[in-house]
């Protein structure tokens, strides 16, 4: 029964898989080319690794999500910590930053290419704006939610503000920062996907769409379902890495 | 010198600016208290009636606004290491384990750098904690929290002990236990001391002179001696006399 | 500290979507005058300073080159254009409607998975994790597929809003729904409740509030997916606006339509914020 629970979600996913291999392959219920059974679409992701056309597009994302996402915690976190920590810095800064926060993103996609051009740097831009707002908020969360009784403890064996920032505030941050950065991972996997579907010429979520513009649907949803695995994939490392980090974090942690 | 009180309080208040009401509430007013060297004083009083603000006072981490408090020879002006403090709620840090929560309590003293590691570990072994010192505080029950908040306060053997309702969050048994290991600790280490509890039997048990709190605002209602010559039921009698009224106030949600 | 605009999905705490007791940080009721409105007017002027250094960036010194920039002046006649020639209103509709649809379908399909999934133990574990999956993964990259199955227009926009609404709604309905408190069932079962019972008393009314979370949530998510929808696939709506303007260099234009998207979400997420309050009161003891 133990085990029947723990593999309950895979073995959930494998009869979900059969259940449409089934539909498409052995009882035509929609046209193979139409709905693609995932044994066309893995032959055809099998075929794009094969052939070259895979790497060159995956490694044009992996660079702009990888810069894009490390000056978004750079920045996000910078700017949590900033707005958490100082009254003075959350009421003058605040309302810009809340406001930029209110802005739908995406929709500035055009305009970035219009104004960056069509090259990396409109993607770039669009996964760090994506991805910097969870993580700044969760951190600005976090530096506030720090018990008063740590603060008071710490001012109490004497630590000054810096060291209780360093000492207590930081440290409890901490979980919250991780899942803020998680969440972050969530937002800027969206933007690498707009950023290439908009002024695009390379890129995996660039290759989704011409794909299907050529209606082979069995590349495009091979490569969506890739996006989908590496989305779950890199969430899980960054919880592992909450868990390894933070290990004294046990409540409502997934 | 031997009368010269460790911990001396003159007209102490305090008021804070309430921002819902836009009114000023006194906390407390008008305290004046002496602790002796080596006294274990006990404040007794109903819930909201000021006495974690007076110990706090004391602590240094809330300046009067009228009063002073001289603490050690010195005039207070902020937290310092001649006084210690036991939380209610423990406060110690979770990511940190025992031994790093007790060393906190020394780490911001460059002065006792070098005997640190000694001192942790004889702090640990007082409270009973030897083996503990490498678990996370949420691994441990509520009283061997305690008991490290306690090894924290203890290792770097601070004159005072300011202890608020430090049993307060422990389930009754554990209480028990912990109320007459706090008494051989005590007398181990000769502190002075001042705790707050809500529980009159505590404060006769523990305490040589007991501080009774009145509130509205708070305010020192009589000190009352501990005496050998005492029935405990005579003082448990006198005790409630004093608290009565504010305890059924409270009880029927008149608190603030 | 500073008012948190409604409805910020980035604030929920771990996994959670879970409703955050109330918008932002606890606002203190009755502060004096100048404490309570001193955020918002700080805002304000933050507002007006933003708007003039704008201004005279574009217009009077012109740093920028307003073909590619568009100063204040030039968005708010932008507007006033599109008001008037009616297109705005031609795009808006198409917006408004593609998105009612989309979010009306997906709140239903949401709340009614999320209450399904809550309630069952099995359930919740095989359908939670894949809820959670889907909610990590950016669903706007079934848009060319879904473009390919349904045809340019409409369809995809539907599906997209639908999708992003389900979801968040799903995973917070079910989150109310388990951790309705045991003690209550356990109340409820001793005073004689039936299963139907339980559920419509105690089950039902404590999800409430997480379910209005969830509508809440979904606003910006599923606005998103109206975006990305139009902007990618669609000849209509407010986001094509803005690719169609951009790509000819109509800047003003595009500002003002993301100035329509911004105003349209703003406005959702008071009103389900409002109606959270109403109904969560009990809850945040507010």
């Amino acid at each position: 029964m133990r085990e029947l629970k723990r593999w309950a979600v895979a073995l959930e996913v494998v009869a979900l898989f059969a259940a449409w291999e089934l539909a498409i392959s052995v009882f035509h219920l929609a046209s193979e080319k139409f709905v693609p059974p995932p044994s066309a679409i893995w032959q055809s992701f099998v075929a794009m690794a094969a052939d070259g056309t895979l790497a060159p597009h995956a490694w044009f994302s992996t660079q702009n999500a990888v810069i894009g996402f490390v000056l978004a915690v750079v920045a996000g976190v910078g700017c949590g910590l900033a707005l958490g920590s100082s009254r003075l810095v959350s009421e003058v800064a605040g309302p810009p930053f809340w406001t930029a926060y209110a802005m739908p993103r995406i929709a500035f996609q055009p305009l970035l290419v219009l104004w960056l051009g069509f090259g990396a740097a409109p993607k770039i831009l669009i996964i760090f704006l994506m991805a910097v707002f969870p993580i700044a908020i969760n951190t600005m969360d976090g530096i506030r939610a720090v018990e008063p009784s740590l603060v008071r403890a710490a001012r109490v064996y004497g630590a000054g503000r810096l060291q209780v920032f360093v000492k207590v505030q930081l440290w409890a941050a901490l979980p919250l920062i991780l899942t803020g950065i998680r969440m972050g991972v969530a937002r800027a996997m969206v933007g690498i996907v707009v950023g290439e579907f908009i002024g695009g010429s390379q890129g995996l979520g660039y290759l989704i769409f011409r794909r299907s513009a050529d209606f082979d649907l069995a590349s495009a949803l091979a490569l969506t379902l890739s996006l989908v695995v590496i989305a779950n994939l890199l969430m899980a490392l960054v919880s592992l890495a909450r868990r390894i980090a933070a290990p004294w974090y046990a409540e409502g942690v997934r | 010198m031997a009368n010269e009180p460790i911990i001396r309080i003159r007209d102490l208040s305090v008021s804070y600016h309430v921002a819902r009401t836009g009114n000023r509430l006194t906390a407390v007013r008008d305290i004046d208290l002496d602790v002796m060297e080596g006294e274990f004083l006990t404040v007794l009083g109903p819930s909201g009636c000021g006495k974690t603000t007076v110990l706090n006072c004391v602590a240094g981490l809330v300046t009067p606004t009228t009063g002073t408090i001289v603490a050690d020879g010195r005039p207070v002006t902020g937290p310092g290491p001649d006084r210690a403090v036991v939380f209610q709620d423990y406060a110690l840090l979770p990511w940190r384990s025992v031994a790093d929560n007790v060393r906190f309590g020394l780490e911001m003293q460059p002065r006792l750098k070098e005997s640190a590691a000694e001192r942790v570990r004889e702090a640990i072994e007082l409270v009973g904690l030897t083996g503990f010192e490498h678990a996370y505080p949420r691994e441990l029950s509520g009283g061997m929290q305690q008991r490290a908040g306690l090894a924290r306060a203890l290792v770097a053997d601070p004159r005072i002990l300011l202890m608020d309702e430090p049993l307060g969050a422990v389930d009754a048994l554990t209480r028990e236990v912990m109320r007459n290991e706090l008494e051989r600790i005590i007398e181990a280490t000769g502190k002075t001391v001042v705790f707050i509890t809500h529980s009159i039997d505590e404060a006769i048990q523990l305490g040589d002179r007991i501080a009774v709190f009145s509130s509205h605002p708070g305010r020192i209602r009589e000190l009352v001696p501990v005496e050998a010559g005492r029935s405990h039921d005579e003082l448990r009698r006198h005790l409630w006399e004093l608290l009565e009224s504010d305890a059924r106030l409270a009880a029927r949600g008149a608190t603030e | 500290m500073t008012p948190r605009p409604a409805g910020s999905p980035e604030a929920a705490p771990a996994p959670a979507l879970r409703p955050p007791p109330a918008a932002g940080p606890p606002r203190r009721k009755g502060e004096s005058r100048w404490r309570r409105h001193r955020a918002p007017l700080i805002a304000l002027v933050d507002l007006v300073v933003f708007l003039l250094l704008w201004h005279l960036a574009t217009e009077v010194l012109g740093l920028v080159n307003r073909v590619f920039f568009p100063s204040p002046g030039d968005v708010v006649q932008a507007l006033a254009g599109l008001a008037a020639s009616g297109e705005l209103a031609t795009h808006l509709s198409t917006s408004a409607a593609n998105w009612a649809v989309g979010y009306g379908l997906g709140s239903v399909a949401g709340i009614v998975t999320g209450l399904v999934t809550g309630t069952s133990r099995w359930a919740n574990r095989l359908v939670m994790p894949l809820l959670w999956s889907l909610w990590a993964t950016p669903l706007i990259a079934l848009q060319p597929t879904l473009t390919a199955w349904l045809d340019y227009g409409d369809g995809p926009i539907i599906v997209l809003v639908f999708l992003s609404t389900m979801i968040p709604v799903a995973l917070n309905t079910a989150t109310g729904a388990t951790q309705t408190g045991e003690s209550l069932l356990r109340a409820g079962r001793v005073f004689g409740a039936s299963r139907l019972r339980l559920y419509l008393k105690i089950r039902l009314p404590w999800a409430v509030p997480y379910i209005i979370g969830g509508l809440r949530l979904a606003v910006p998510t599923s606005m998103i997916g109206l975006l990305v929808g139009e902007m990618v696939g669609s000849p209509s709506g407010i986001g094509s606006v803005i690719v169609n303007a951009t790509s000819r260099f109509r800047t003003g234009e595009a500002f003002a339509a993301i100035a329509v998207y911004v105003l349209l979400s703003v406005v959702l997420v008071r009103v389900l914020d409002l109606a959270e309050r109403r109904t969560g009161a009990w809850r945040s003891g507010a």
